[in-house]
């Protein structure tokens, strides 16, 4: 049975990345891990975005200008995009220092991309609020999980060259 | 460097298509959740929903189907080598965008509907519909978009590279032509 290997990667995958967004939906997660990690991101798209804006104010997860205002909220701060990596990266075969090695790269670069998208959307807002919509939802949400699935399979192809024996 | 060019140019025609397409494709969806019982009509890019001795609810349909660019991206970077395969991702895919509707109308039903959520809905049943429309939403509408094109292209790649290529841990790997091939 050739696919078996295949068929078990996708199961563990999908299962995986349920049991991960199921954490956001636990109270004490959401409080004391979530929202601090996105009041983080909001401080440093703040940062970024002062030097181009003016006024602009971050409360928590809100940042805010005379122009735009808007609320980082699950499904905006990067998670779901690195539970993905994560759950990939576990339910794929390699070595766990190969795991451990995608898992931390892909979410700096997932997290990296998160913050663009962020930054780029409160500008879009402030300035083209017309096309906001359709760059928060179609737009960045489909580049970052674009993003996390090509650096899965970068990652996927190196971790069996990574494993292959020496000649 | 190909296949991003391609992915992005499969996207681009996918987002042009979903934009103009979703009023008529939410029509569709009303149709196929009438058949199950459920009095939904398409209203531009949402979904009214009206319910016996319930409140109506208005649900954004299109925040359900937008996976589909994801999907028509990865098939324009790497489609399978048999184009039935393809059909039938995408078959598996405008699936779930029904079953999403329904577990969304469930949902708002089931905890944001006031008075009628508590009375109708049972605690088990209220938080089973929230956290299935949240996991769908958040990342499941991109894991089934990903797994069903990884799955449309599987043998494709167990063509080009051998099983023992990912069975777990350190291992025999083929040649690093294939490698790099192997998860085309």
């Amino acid at each position: 049975m050739p696919n078996m290997p295949r068929l078990r990667f996708i199961v563990v995958f999908l299962v995986l990345l349920a049991a991960f967004e199921f954490t956001l939906l636990i109270d004490v997660v959401d409080r004391e891990v979530v929202r601090p990690f996105t009041s983080s991101i909001a401080a440093v798209s703040g940062s970024i975005l002062g030097m181009s804006e003016r006024n602009v104010h971050v409360q928590g997860t809100v940042i805010s200008s005379p122009c735009f205002a808007v609320d980082i909220q699950n499904g905006c701060n990067g998670l779901e995009a690195t539970f993905f990596v994560a759950a990939a990266v576990l339910a794929f075969p390699a070595t766990w220092k190969m795991r451990a090695l995608g898992f931390v790269t892909g979410t700096l670069i997932i997290q990296f991309a998160n913050l663009m998208r962020v930054v780029t959307l409160f500008l879009i807002g402030c300035h083209r609020p017309a096309l906001f919509e359709v760059f928060h939802i179609a737009v960045w949400q489909t580049t970052i999980f674009a993003l996390a699935i090509g650096f899965f399979i970068v990652w996927s192809r190196r971790s069996l060259i990574a494993n292959a024996p020496a000649p | 460097m190909r296949p991003l060019l391609k992915f992005i140019a499969g996207a681009v025609v996918a987002m042009a298509i979903w934009w103009f397409v979703t009023p008529s494709y939410d029509a569709l969806l009303c149709s196929v959740l009438q058949r199950v019982g459920v009095s939904a009509t398409a209203a531009g890019r949402a979904v009214n929903v009206t319910r016996a001795g319930g409140p109506s609810i208005r649900v954004p349909a299109d925040q359900l189907t937008y996976n589909i660019i994801l999907f028509a991206g990865l098939l324009a970077a790497v489609p399978p080598r048999r184009a039935w395969r393809a059909v039938a991702a995408l078959v598996a895919v405008l699936a779930f965008h029904t079953v999403a509707l329904y577990t969304t109308v469930q949902a708002t039903y089931a905890v944001r509907a006031g008075p009628y959520s508590d009375a109708h809905y049972s605690t088990l049943a209220q938080d089973f519909w929230n956290s299935t429309d949240f996991i769908y939403r958040i990342g499941g509408m991109f894991a089934i978009a990903f797994v069903a094109w990884y799955a449309a292209t599987a043998s494709d790649r167990a063509r080009e590279s051998p099983p023992e290529a990912s069975k777990a841990g350190p291992r025999r790997a083929p040649a690093s032509r294939r490698d790099r091939s192997s998860f085309r």
